[in-house]
């Protein structure tokens, strides 16, 4: 058989069969947009999407499986030993002062992992282009000997982990000095020699530092005497008993099958500081009541030990692909001493149910128009749900895009359900030159529009197939258990519970707030009437007769409640509330702050710091090593010494400054996104907000001056601003919670004894309080 | 762009890569699966499905192998699974059926022009129909996707061995027919 004539006959019946303008990247992309279904989780920079594709496997002969990988670096992940080439010795370059060396390289059959850090970077030379004067940095690639270069699979400082399992490389000087985790495809067997190329240091402005470093470096196989992290690869037990002398054991299990679903730890990795968890969860369609679906959202275990207390835990990305039945996942603990057996908890698995298909016919007529629609209201029954169709509309096809779209509207009895439609009879889809525009989030989760699209249009009767998915929350638990072994470290005692915890908060929001009597003064509350900055208001606690001041913003009431400063458009504004003049100092900043005795206030212009008399006048910049973000915190009670936040990597450090000697101590570390905190009264607290290893959002504390006697006072589940008020008499504080509309709700709360009480009245949100 | 620009770009997660790879190998694709499936409804879901997984199984990908072939092994075993799946799944062609197809295929190398001849193109459509999918499958792997028997077999897993036999059965009766025709 002669094969050439073999393929033009097949090429011939494919080619009647198909025509050659096939177009399918709109479905495509409209089928890889609807598939992120995962939810954000809130405040977590770091997030994992599970798609779930519909048929395949075999896409490879090499599958990337955690079981093949059979080392364990910490801050680079699981490693492939049998290929592993490691940096051959570190290499530094230096232009004008500034260092960058490349300190660590490992290369296996999957990736090329890169830890490189910077020397000599400033301050000032980073800010030289002022806050927000970007763009900053840029993307590093990696030149191969021959020439050809790889781009970075994500360029996240550490990309892969949300935070490093450890941090083995530093460096001095702080920012905008850096660390930097760059992860590569892998490179070929036979290439050892390669090249990092930045063309822009990250943190620092283009053209603010030496620019296109070139930084050649060597790679050699990986030493026989290299060690690992220890990696417990957990035989598979399903819960069972087994008998010992007559006495029945309960065995650790580390697989739970429940409703078709199996969630399973394969691995524990001992690291220095903690444990890291890894797993699989695997399911087929039969989990589906309809035998097709998919998992919707990420895993969220819960980790407790033999006393049922939790423990915290974060996600730990090892770039372990997904596939149809199959999810990877891994967790890691920040210690190592526990009272076991530890226990995994997955309570829950949100998945979607991927309804059969339902037919339905629409006879658009002989000349159908862009613009016309028909009511339809006809009612779907799908897997217990009613889906009505709404209406039927022809509507225009978007900018870049030529042709037409029918849109079907429908209304569920449930929230977040969604469909797909098919026409039966396959049309060419409209054609766009660029990427087809998202559809803004309904605001009403029981009603959704699906399109299908068109070149020409559709005329006379058309078969409609509508796939639909429907939100199936599957209940647990899965579980797996591990015995952790014994550690020389004492195990923590658990902290006490917040003061507001969200079943807390549920109730209070809906209460009406009934003031305490002696609980008065004054509250500057600023709302937002719809303008560019808010209003602001002051007036009683109960929030009933606040009178409007002024428009703007970062409101701040002097302690005897006669002055007002506040930043406006125009800059800086002194407000006498008794006479209601209002001078204007003619300089711009914000988070103001006034002195205990009321002689002077501070405020920061992003950079520095500064003191100005109570009238405006004396304007005077702290001699503060300035160049940093800072933000002041509060004056003590001696109106000399100044508490002060300033950027770091990790967040802000929080230090102390005297106004007289000029000397500056270190007080600790706070997380939150501007440094804020408060100091109350008695100059003896500081409330701020944080966030805790293991947490997705920052939860509210207090503490004193040196980080010591911490104590959660609104836990992270609840949403609040990350500014909250001391009340003049130091024993109430004021939090400003967030309902689920997003209505702001202050609390007030005594976080000595957790008294609490909602101001419901106060419609807006407090940012001070005076006597 | 070129390809391999495309596959670093999709590597990081950039949906202008895919856009090239599926406009550069979306024909192909969908036609190799219409060849498996019949039905180009069918076949352009399966493609769909094969990019949206490539799009998603990408960084698996050695960038320094061509593109094509790694995808289009990915369309055969995809469309030869939904065969497999759906009601329109042939039965497994016996001896007959399979040299029905093997004779008409013969009938291609008889006559140059034959090749081009709609009628012979039907025959052989025809006999492809009584095929089972993963010998459907066979025949266009190695006559239209031009794959040696070593590839075939290293994706379908069969033994070089069967996929010979397969492929020296159709020419043993190809020569067969094309002499009978001769004497016609």
């Amino acid at each position: 058989m002669n094969d050439k004539r073999m393929k033009d006959a097949l090429e011939n019946i494919a080619r009647r069969g198909v025509p050659e303008d096939v177009n399918l990247m709109p479905y495509i992309a409209a089928r890889l947009e609807r598939k992120t279904l995962m939810m954000t989780l809130r405040a977590r920079p770091i997030l994992m999407t599970l798609v779930i594709l519909l048929a395949l496997t075999l896409l490879t002969g090499v599958a990337y499986a955690i079981g093949k990988l059979t080392g364990f670096i910490p801050g680079i992940g699981f490693v492939e030993t049998s290929t592993l080439r490691v940096l051959a010795e570190p290499v530094a370059v230096t232009h004008d002062g500034i260092t960058v060396s490349v300190e660590q390289v490992v290369a296996d059959s999957e990736r090329t992992i890169i830890v490189y850090k910077t020397e000599g970077l400033t301050v000032e030379a980073a800010n030289s282009k002022g806050e927000g004067g970007g763009p900053f940095g840029s993307e590093a690639f990696l030149r191969l000997p021959n020439g050809s270069v790889l781009k970075e699979i994500s360029s996240e400082g550490y990309a892969g982990t949300p935070e490093p399992l450890i941090n083995q490389v530093t460096t001095k000087g702080g920012w905008p000095n850096y660390v930097w985790r760059l992860v590569y495809p892998s490179a070929p067997l036979d290439a050892n020699e390669l090249t990092l190329v930045i063309p822009v240091l990250q943190n620092m402005p283009v053209g603010t530092a030496p620019e296109n470093w070139e930084i050649a470096f060597r790679l050699k196989p990986a030493p026989p005497e290299m060690t690992f992290a220890p990696i417990t690869v957990l035989p598979t037990v399903n819960a069972s008993a087994t008998e010992t002398g007559g006495t029945t054991l309960p065995v650790l299990s580390n697989v739970t099958t429940l409703h078709g679903f199996t969630f399973q730890l394969d691995n524990v990795v001992e690291l220095e500081d903690g444990f890291v968890f890894t797993g699989n969860l695997s399911w087929d369609d039969s989990a589906f009541p309809s035998g097709k679906g998919m998992v919707a959202e990420p895993l969220i275990p819960i980790l407790t030990d033999a006393d049922e207390q939790r423990i915290p835990i974060e996600e730990v990305r090892l770039d372990a692909p997904y596939d149809e039945f199959h999810a990877p996942w891994s967790y890691r603990t920040n210690r190592k001493a526990f009272s076991g057996p530890l226990t995994l908890s997955v309570p829950f698995i949100k998945t979607n149910i991927v309804a059969q298909p339902v037919d339905f016919e629409i006879d658009f007529g002989p000349n159908p128009q862009v613009g016309q629609s028909a009511e339809v209201n006809r009612d779907f029954m799908v897997e217990g749900h009613t889906i009505r169709l709404l209406s039927v509309g022809l509507i225009p096809a978007p900018d870049s895009c030529q042709g037409m779209m029918v849109d079907f509207k429908f209304s569920t009895d449930a929230p977040n359900i969604s469909a797909d439609v098919k026409d039966s009879v396959p049309s060419e889809p409209m054609i766009c030159s660029g990427g087809g525009g998202g559809s803004g989030g309904p605001v009403d989760l029981t009603v959704f529009n699906v399109q299908t699209t068109y070149k020409d249009m559709p005329t006379g009767v058309r078969r409609f197939s509508f796939e639909f998915w429907i939100p199936y929350e599957v209940s647990g638990p899965w579980q797996a258990q591990w015995n952790p072994p014994l550690s020389s470290e004492p195990i923590p005692t658990p902290q006490a519970g917040a003061c507001l915890t969200l079943e807390k908060w549920n109730q209070l929001a809906s209460q009406d707030g009934a003031l305490l009597s002696g609980v008065d003064g004054k509250i500057v509350v600023t709302i937002n009437e719809g303008g560019v900055l808010p209003a602001i208001y002051v007036g009683n606690p109960n929030g009933i007769d606040l009178q409007k001041i002024a428009i703007g913003a970062w409101p701040s009431l002097s302690n005897d409640g006669t002055q007002l400063v506040y930043s406006a458009q125009d800059g800086l504004h002194v407000v006498n509330l008794p006479s209601g003049q209002n001078s204007v100092l003619g300089v711009d900043g914000y988070r103001i702050i006034w002195s205990p005795d009321d002689t002077r206030w501070m405020f920061t212009n992003t950079f520095s710091i500064y003191v100005v008399n109570a009238d405006g006048s004396g304007l005077q910049k702290m001699n503060i090593p300035s160049g940093q973000v800072l933000a002041p915190v509060g004056l003590l009670p001696d109106n000399q010494t100044i508490v002060y936040s300033a950027l770091s990597g990790d967040g802000f450090n929080l230090k102390t400054y005297n106004l007289q000697s000029n000397e500056t101590k270190d007080l600790f570390t706070i997380h939150n996104k501007a440094g804020y905190g408060a100091i109350s009264p008695d100059g003896q607290w500081i409330v701020f907000a944080d966030r805790q290893f293991g947490e997705t959002n920052w939860g509210i504390y207090i503490s004193r001056l040196d980080g010591s006697e911490r104590k959660l006072v609104v836990e992270p589940e609840v949403t609040t601003a990350f500014m909250s008020v001391w009340g003049p008499n130091g024993q109430w504080l004021v939090v400003n919670a967030r309902d689920a509309n997003d209505k702001n709700i202050p609390i007030l709360v005594n976080p000595f004894t957790c008294e609490m009480y909602p101001l419901n009245q106060v419609d807006g949100m407090v940012e001070g309080w005076s006597r | 762009m070129d390809e391999q620009q495309a596959i670093q770009r999709l590597k990081q997660g950039d949906i202008s890569g895919l856009e090239f790879l599926v406009a550069e190998h979306q024909v192909k694709a969908v036609r190799t699966a219409y060849l498996i499936m019949r039905d180009p409804a069918l076949a352009e879901d399966v493609v769909q499905d094969c990019f949206i997984h490539a799009f998603h199984a990408i960084r698996r990908f050695d960038s320094t192998r061509p593109f094509e072939p790694w995808f289009m092994r990915s369309v055969v075993n995809a469309a030869v699974k939904a065969m497999q799946k759906s009601a329109r799944q042939v039965q497994v062609g016996n001896g007959a059926d399979e040299s029905l197809f093997v004779e008409i295929a013969a009938r291609v190398e008889s006559v140059e022009s034959q090749v081009e001849s709609i009628e012979v193109q039907n025959q052989i459509w025809e006999a492809m129909q009584k095929l089972s999918p993963r010998q459907r499958a066979v025949v266009v792997q190695r006559y239209f996707l031009e794959m040696s028997e070593k590839e075939m077999a290293e994706e379908s897993g069969a033994a070089v061995g069967t996929i010979k036999w397969l492929l020296n059965a159709a020419r043993e009766r190809l020569r067969g027919l094309l002499a009978e025709r001769s004497e016609k």
